[in-house]
């Protein structure tokens, strides 16, 4: 290790009075200019070292354990599942697929509009720069980002702990996952806003609220709209999850078939949320053109 | 009436803005800020409506004491005085008639400002306002479409629809090219001669503040060096005022 970290470093230096000559530049007349440092060398070296030792880490430990033999010979065991899911896929099983789904829709876009009505004051407050010299923003981030440290499935645990299970708690666990999201994405937006128009209408004799509604929401809501429909999109999908602690909607159903190694119907299950996922993301694409 | 007794500012980095200014402002004067930039001009107009505070001194404008004024009632004072920018401050991705209204919101309560709700006699003041300075046409359009000239004459129609006493201009002719500027220019003396509103402009071409100023206050460093008529500025004070020979840069129209 000593070694190492000696040899390091002498490459470092060796690299740095190469640098400093390379740096200075002649003219032509005799004049000489230095090109300001550039870390770019240092930091790609840094961040090789740390992706190697990461990879060392995982990948080589599973190949010393297992052998590259094994894995390659595993590889086609995937294809058999997906083979399975493809060939055998039950179309006629949509029939028990088209409730549940509904359900999760529902689920989805009942929980994207809650957590973003939560969102939308709280983002506000968020912002440092609409918050001048206030602590409150620094107390909000702290929270939320305890908040989003939980997936999904935890909050529908937890809830269902205390709730017991149904569509509910995975509403509730939607809300506060939705929420946690939406609302750094869009003090993240509102903190990058030209503040000017702001100024504007406080110069007006307008308080913080009013200036935010009338010169900030009209220039993020195009951004806003597309955060929505994003937020709505990864709700759809993580609906598949949120059936496994039962808490309603298409993923109960999922895990039922997955158990049952039923991959025909797991097969038309995902093909079914697929479908709808594709759906939204194109109209979150339409709505992104036409606003922007 | 705008009155500054022995007023100074000193920001927090330690630089001295303002150093004992006093001036009379009386109702309906139409009155330049001239100097370098850094001057202090700036400095001196955001102080009015309290954009920034003062650390010493006295300033009173109508009647009240603009250091007491806190919360409620400093949004109240400021519904008296309209300000307009150097970079406009338009809200780009909406109409300019919601721009012009955007000046009445205050006045509104919580859930019409939440949905929007303007009234239609806030919509027709707004469209009048935009008839004043001559864009009544382009009320329907998207405030970031227009040239900078019209935008500052949106700016100038949200102001005015919120019927002010004052107008505090902070450079408002600085990005606009010179034809433009000198119309923007006629905009404020109409103004300030048709409603007797007080207008306070800060600029840096002399030309311009001569030719449209009653009242020249020439700024360097911080402290007032002319105050007066603007035709009675002499080459020489305008030389003080600089601190160095005028240059094409602080003159807007270079024929003259």
């Amino acid at each position: 290790m000593k070694i190492l970290c000696s040899k390091i470093s002498n490459l470092l230096k060796s690299l740095k009075t190469k640098s400093l000559q390379k740096r200075m530049l002649t003219l032509s007349d005799g004049t000489v200019i230095t090109k300001p440092k550039s870390y770019t060398l240092l930091y790609s070296i840094i961040i090789l070292i740390i992706f190697l030792y990461f990879w060392n880490l995982i990948v080589s430990a599973f190949f010393q354990r297992f052998g590259f033999q094994f894995f390659i010979s595993r590889i086609p065991n995937f294809f058999t599942i997906l083979n399975l899911m493809i060939s055998d896929i039950n179309f006629s099983y949509f029939e028990r697929v088209i409730d549940p789904l509904l359900v999760t829709i529902q689920i989805s876009l009942l929980g994207t509009f809650i957590g973003t009505l939560l969102a939308l004051p709280i983002a506000f407050l968020a912002s440092q720069n609409l918050m001048k010299n206030s602590k409150i923003p620094i107390v909000i981030k702290f929270v939320l980002s305890i908040i989003r440290t939980f997936p999904t499935l935890v909050y529908a645990l937890i809830f269902s702990f205390i709730f017991g299970f149904g569509t509910f708690i995975g509403l509730l666990a939607t809300i506060i996952f939705t929420f946690g999201i939406i609302t750094k994405m869009m003090y993240e937006v509102i903190e990058t806003i030209d503040l000017g128009p702001f100024v504007a209408i406080e110069s007006t004799g307008a308080n913080k609220f009013t200036a935010f509604r009338t010169s900030i929401i009209p220039q993020v809501s195009g951004r806003f709209y597309s955060i929505i429909l994003y937020n709505f999109e990864i709700n759809l999908r993580a609906s598949a999850i949120l059936g496994f602690v039962g808490a309603g909607g298409i993923g109960l159903i999922l895990n039922d078939q997955m158990s049952l190694k039923e991959y025909g119907n797991v097969s038309m299950i995902v093909l079914s949320l697929l479908f709808v996922v594709i759906i939204v993301e194109n109209i979150s694409r339409y709505v992104r053109g036409k606003l922007t | 009436m705008i009155v500054f007794e022995n007023v100074s500012k000193t920001y927090n980095n330690g630089v001295k803005a303002l150093k004992d200014v006093s001036l009379k402002i009386k109702q309906g004067e139409f009155v330049a800020i001239i100097g370098l930039s850094g001057a202090g001009k700036s400095t001196l107009i955001k102080l009015v409506n309290k954009m920034i505070e003062l650390t010493d001194g006295t300033l009173i404008v109508n009647d009240k004491k603009v250091k007491d004024l806190k919360g409620k009632s400093l949004r109240t004072f400021r519904r008296e005085i309209g300000m307009v920018f150097q970079s406009f401050n338009l809200i780009n991705r909406t109409s300019v008639i919601n721009n012009v209204l955007s000046a009445r919101a205050a006045d509104m309560g919580f859930f019409r400002t939440l949905f929007g709700l303007y009234t239609k006699d806030d919509k027709l003041k707004a469209l009048e306002s935009l008839h004043k300075v001559g864009i009544l046409e382009k009320a329907f359009i998207r405030a970031d479409q227009l040239s900078g000239g019209q935008q500052q004459r949106v700016a100038l129609a949200r102001t005015l629809s919120q019927n002010p006493s004052i107008i505090l201009a902070d450079e408002p002719v600085a990005s606009l090219d010179p034809i433009t500027a000198n119309q923007i220019m006629s905009d404020f003396k109409k103004i300030n001669s048709d409603e007797n509103i007080t207008i306070l402009v800060n600029m840096h071409h002399v030309d311009l503040a001569l030719k449209y100023a009653h009242r020249v206050i020439g700024i360097n460093n911080g402290e007032i060096i002319y105050d007066g008529p603007s035709n009675e500025i002499s080459e020489d004070l305008l030389k003080k005022i600089y601190g160095r020979e005028l240059t094409d840069e602080d003159i807007m129209f270079k024929d003259k």
